[in-house]
């Protein structure tokens, strides 16, 4: 018994290991100095922690560390891109999830579609972007698309429409439809019923969905660096963190990265009791 | 208020629904009756009830309420509450919260609302559930609340499906009589679907007999007990069930198994050929001693329930049920006892065999 | 205590703390009897089963089987077999190995073996088509038969059912007791059932322990203890609809009753002996009362509440005088709600009570 405990400890020791090393060197090297990111032997552990690369992309000075460190200047500053980001992922989760939500109500009350609807909406999905970033990127130049919030939002919507669809199909199947029958019955249409009944039962798999969803839009790259030149998103900025001279800026990366990570972490902790049950609410598949 | 009337109603479900199919159901339910629907499982009945409420539509025949047709009419706008069989009570919301629901969307005020939840709730005996939520109650409790959330809106028309499912037999005949106690009070028309024949008769104004998507025979509860239209209705009206035998009609007797009947005695002029006898276990009479009855029967089994005996015995093969209200037959026969068993002309059901229909009945003097 | 008797309880006792769950019980069953064990939940009936099983040890008290002590041998040691509601059948072996277990582990050979389990099988109404599913598979009709023939093949001394039926709807229990009474004829099975429903244990049982807190009430053939209950207590839950109970109150001339004095000649000198003024609780069976026509030392007008119209009887729900009673007759009184109409009950017919101790006043 203690052996199997043992065996079974390390696992997860390892596997924790294994998820939060890389989310510790990054951490790391945002506060190293230059002089550490490549550094062989790698450093462990900085011995001169440094605002440097934070202030590099946030475009603030927070008094230079010594006088030794070169201050490589970046065009551009991160706060924009970031913006950027967050306009598009939010507005693009939000309309995916109110699509998505209503399409998959019509498919599982009132079989819109016949009984393979979901199915087909997500068998496409499953082909790489790439397939069909060149001619998106043909289309959007003819509709003069290209750089804009509007542009990205339409087709992140797009894309992720088959999750929110497939995801929250399965929630609504498993709420009793005598609800919203009962409900009729008390008064309320039937439209009334999807959004004041059933929809607060299925908080937890909404909550689950949107964090999905939002990820997939926060953190792409392939299409936004397919439809956008003058504009950046944040994963697209962050291609665009090097100097000639010294190839990736691997500290203002790193502290991108850090910042980057901050909403999802945020939103996943605001969901936090939803997203429990969420996870496991709707593996129950009938 | 609402005279009901449901005509030529149909409807196919889905193969995988859980709902039967309606072929052809037709009856009129009168302002403020109590109603019930009763028949074997499969027979239609939740579907008939679904169709009165709108919450499916019919593919043939319709329904109306005083006179007005409810094509196209949306439950919510037919004023009708429903009991659901698997009661659908809203599971992120306290009891109150549950039965409150209907009267928040009519628009009653806060203060008229509570009251009229505090009211039903001590009636039905739920108070201690009101502010508790639905994965907490037992199956009764669930019940309870579910018919106070049907009943406390006191929309015209109420409908109940198996209200009293589930509850055992003390609980449910409490709450039978407090059904019928809110409905007097209500004034309302209540539809009730049950497959319990004896909890049809005891609530009922008057009943729908169903089986099979089709209305056998609507009447009161006494009525359909004396008068059935056919061997199905005889049998499924009536505990325990009535006796059926298999019998020939000709040189004017009609003889079943041991028994043997003129008849002339029977009423109305019947022609030859193959008939069925039924009786009622109650209507035959068992006597001590063989001399003077009819015929002499051997006991195969009793059950002494008190203030009846129910007398399981055999006549030449033939196994027939019997209740006596006599003590002796609980305190000094057995099993192996020879008794006599006397069986009138006056108390059988005829039944003509071919087309099930029942030909004569029992003049009970009424 | 006759040298006959296949169980015996002397004085059994199990406490639990404060609370008293069985209270000195002493029974005698003779071989052969199928007894029913009734009484409301709480009131002991399982406790008393669980000590007989071995599965429980008592406070204090002796249990004898055949004579022979068997108060704290554990529950294997006793020759007793066991149909409980969490059935004990094996889940996950077929229907023919679960029957077959006994004779397996006696060591009979593979055809033996078969040929138990066919019998059995067919004892218990187990198609031979059912035979080699798997227990799982069956709907809980088929595990009660099933449980049943397991407890059967063991041939045991006497055989413990408690609330058997609790997972079958109404229609199938009916049927099987039916069928569980004809078997236990049959076979001679000594079978002590438990159960709530008074009901089940009036149509299956010889002799119905009646319980209540502990205490055993009652001990009679369903017919006495509906015909001659010893207290107030049994006359309400044996019966349905059960006994009306009344208020009466001992007078100079009588019985006072619901606005009516009840001579003391009609009581059959019962009255002798209870002082004036003293309360009496009258019950009287719903049969026993008579309409408009009918006989009897006391008649009164009542107004009616509901009607139950069953066909073959009537239930009228009647009020007089503040109380509410039912009437139970096989007329067919032409009255609707809010008429009034006369009753009728011969004294002979009221069961007197005392109002404390609810005992029966003979």
């Amino acid at each position: 018994m203690n052996r199997r405990l043992a065996i079974r400890y390390a696992m997860l020791l390892f596997s924790a290991f294994l998820v939060l090393f890389p989310v510790y060197w990054i951490l790391m090297t945002s506060i190293q100095p230059p002089t550490e990111w490549l550094k062989t032997p790698p450093v462990w552990l900085t011995t001169k922690p440094t605002t440097l690369n934070y202030g590099m992309i946030l475009g603030i000075d927070f008094g230079a560390q010594g006088g030794t460190e070169a201050a490589y200047s970046v065009s551009k500053t991160a706060i924009q891109p970031f913006i950027n980001s967050l306009i598009i992922a939010i507005s693009a989760t939000v309309l995916s999830m109110v699509l998505g939500t209503l399409t998959a109500w019509s498919i599982s009350r009132f079989r819109v579609g016949g009984n393979q609807f979901a199915l087909n909406m997500i068998a496409p999905r499953m082909f790489p972007p790439i397939a069909v970033a060149l001619p998106l990127l043909i289309m959007y130049t003819n509709l003069d698309l290209l750089d804009s919030h509007i542009g990205l939002i339409i087709v992140y919507t797009g894309f992720t429409i088959p999750f929110s669809v497939w995801m929250t199909k399965s929630f609504i199947d498993d709420t009793p439809v005598e609800l919203e029958e009962a409900a009729m019955v008390d008064g309320l249409t039937r439209f009334q019923t999807f959004y004041k009944i059933t929809l607060p039962l299925i908080q937890p798999g909404i909550a689950a969905t949107s964090l999905f969803i939002f990820i997939l839009n926060w953190s792409d790259f392939l299409i936004a660096q397919t439809l956008t030149q003058s504009m950046d998103t944040a994963p697209t900025y962050l291609s665009k963190l090097f100097a000639p001279s010294q190839g990736q800026l691997l500290g203002p990366q790193a502290a991108h990265a850090v910042i980057a990570i901050v909403p999802v972490i945020l939103l996943g902790y605001l969901i936090y009791d939803d997203l429990a049950r969420g996870f496991t609410f709707g593996a129950i598949h009938k | 208020m609402a005279t009901i009337e449901a005509h030529g109603l149909a409807k196919q479900y889905p193969v995988d629904s859980r709902y039967c199919t309606v072929a052809d159901v037709s009856f009129t339910v009168e302002d403020g009756e109590y109603f019930c629907l009763v028949g074997p499982s499969g027979s239609g009945k939740t579907s008939t009830l679904r169709l009165i409420a709108g919450i499916d539509e019919p593919d043939d025949g319709g329904v109306s309420f005083e006179g007005q047709s409810m094509a196209e009419m949306p439950p919510n706008e037919r004023n009708v509450s429903f009991v659901f069989e698997n009661l659908a009570l809203y599971p992120n919301k306290t009891g109150r919260q549950n039965i409150a629901h209907p009267l928040t969307i009519q628009g009653v005020e806060a203060a008229d609302r509570d009251e009229r939840i505090e009211a039903i709730a001590d009636r039905l005996g739920i108070t201690h559930l009101l502010d508790r939520k639905p994965a907490t109650f037992s199956g009764g409790e669930k019940q309870r609340v579910g018919i106070a959330r049907a009943l406390v809106g006191e929309s015209s028309v109420s409908l109940l499906d198996e209200p009293l499912g589930g509850l055992d037999a003390k609980l449910r005949q409490e709450l039978r009589m407090l059904l019928k106690e809110i409905h007097q009070d209500m004034g309302g028309t209540f539809i009730h679907v049950t497959h319990s024949q004896e909890e049809a008769m005891s609530v009922a104004d008057r009943m729908a007999i169903m089986r099979q998507g089709r209305v056998h025979q609507v009447g009161t509860p006494n009525g359909l007990y004396d008068r059935p239209d056919d061997d199905f209705v005889a049998s499924f009206v009536g505990s325990p069930t009535i006796n059926i035998i298999d019998g020939t009609l000709e040189n004017g007797r009609l003889t079943a198994g041991p028994f043997s009947f003129e008849s002339g005695a029977l009423g109305d002029e019947l022609a030859d050929g193959a008939y069925r006898i039924g009786v009622r276990p109650q209507d035959a009479q068992l006597s001590q001693t063989a001399d003077g009855a009819g015929y002499e029967a051997t006991i195969d089994v009793t059950e002494p329930l008190g203030a009846e005996t129910i007398v399981d015995l055999s006549i030449d093969g033939q196994e027939l049920r019997v209740v006596s209200d006599d003590r002796w037959v609980q305190q000094e026969v057995g099993i192996g006892d020879s008794v006599g068993l006397s069986i009138e002309a006056n108390d059988l059901y005829v039944i003509e065999t071919d087309s099930g229909s029942v030909v004569a009945v029992p003049d009970r003097g009424e | 205590m006759t040298a006959t008797s296949k169980l015996e309880l002397r004085d059994l006792r199990k406490e639990y703390d404060e609370l008293v769950a069985v209270d000195d019980a002493s029974i005698d069953i003779a071989a052969g009897e199928l007894i029913g064990l009734l009484g409301p939940s709480g009131s002991g009936k399982t406790t008393m089963l669980q000590m007989i099983a071995g599965l429980t040890e008592p406070t204090a008290g002796e249990i004898f089987l055949d004579g022979e002590p068997i108060t704290h041998l554990a529950p294997e040691e006793r020759d007793i077999g066991l149909v409980f509601q969490n059935l004990a059948i094996f889940r996950k072996m077929t229907v023919a190995d679960n029957l077959g277990y006994a004779a397996r582990i006696d060591g009979a050979s593979k055809a033996e073996v078969r040929k138990s389990v066919e019998r059995i099988a067919k004892i218990v109404g187990i198609e031979e088509s059912e035979l080699d599913r798997s227990a799982d598979d069956l709907n809980p009709n088929q595990q009660q038969r099933l449980a049943l023939g397991r407890a059967i093949a063991d041939e045991p001394d006497l055989m413990l059912m408690d609330e058997p039926m609790d997972n079958l709807d109404e229609e199938q229990s009916i049927d099987m007791r039916g069928e569980i009474k004809q078997l236990q004829n049959e076979l001679e099975q000594t079978m002590i059932y438990v159960t709530h429903d008074q009901e089940e244990a009036m149509s299956l049982a010889s002799r119905i322990i009646v319980m209540d807190d502990g205490q055993i009430r009652q001990i009679g053939s369903p017919s006495d203890l509906y015909y001659e209950p010893a207290n107030r207590f049994v006359a309400g839950f044996i019966g349905s609809p059960s006994m009306n109970f009344f208020e009466g109150m001992v007078a100079s001339d009588g019985l006072e009753l619901l606005d009516v004095t009840v001579p003391g000649g009609a009581l059959g000198g019962r009255l002798d002996g209870l002082a004036e003024g003293g309360e009496v609780t009258v019950g009287v069976r719903p049969e026993a009362f008579h309409l408009a026509d009918g006989e009897g030392a006391v008649r009164f007008t009542a107004t009616l509440q509901e009607k139950e119209p069953l066909g073959s009887k009537q239930l009228l729900h009647g009020e007089a005088n503040g109380e509410t009673f039912v009437v139970r007759t096989r007329k067919r009184p032409p009255i609707e709600r809010g008429d009034e109409f006369d009753v009728t009950v011969a004294g002979a017919d009221l069961y007197l009570f005392d109002a404390e101790s609810g005992e029966v006043i003979d």
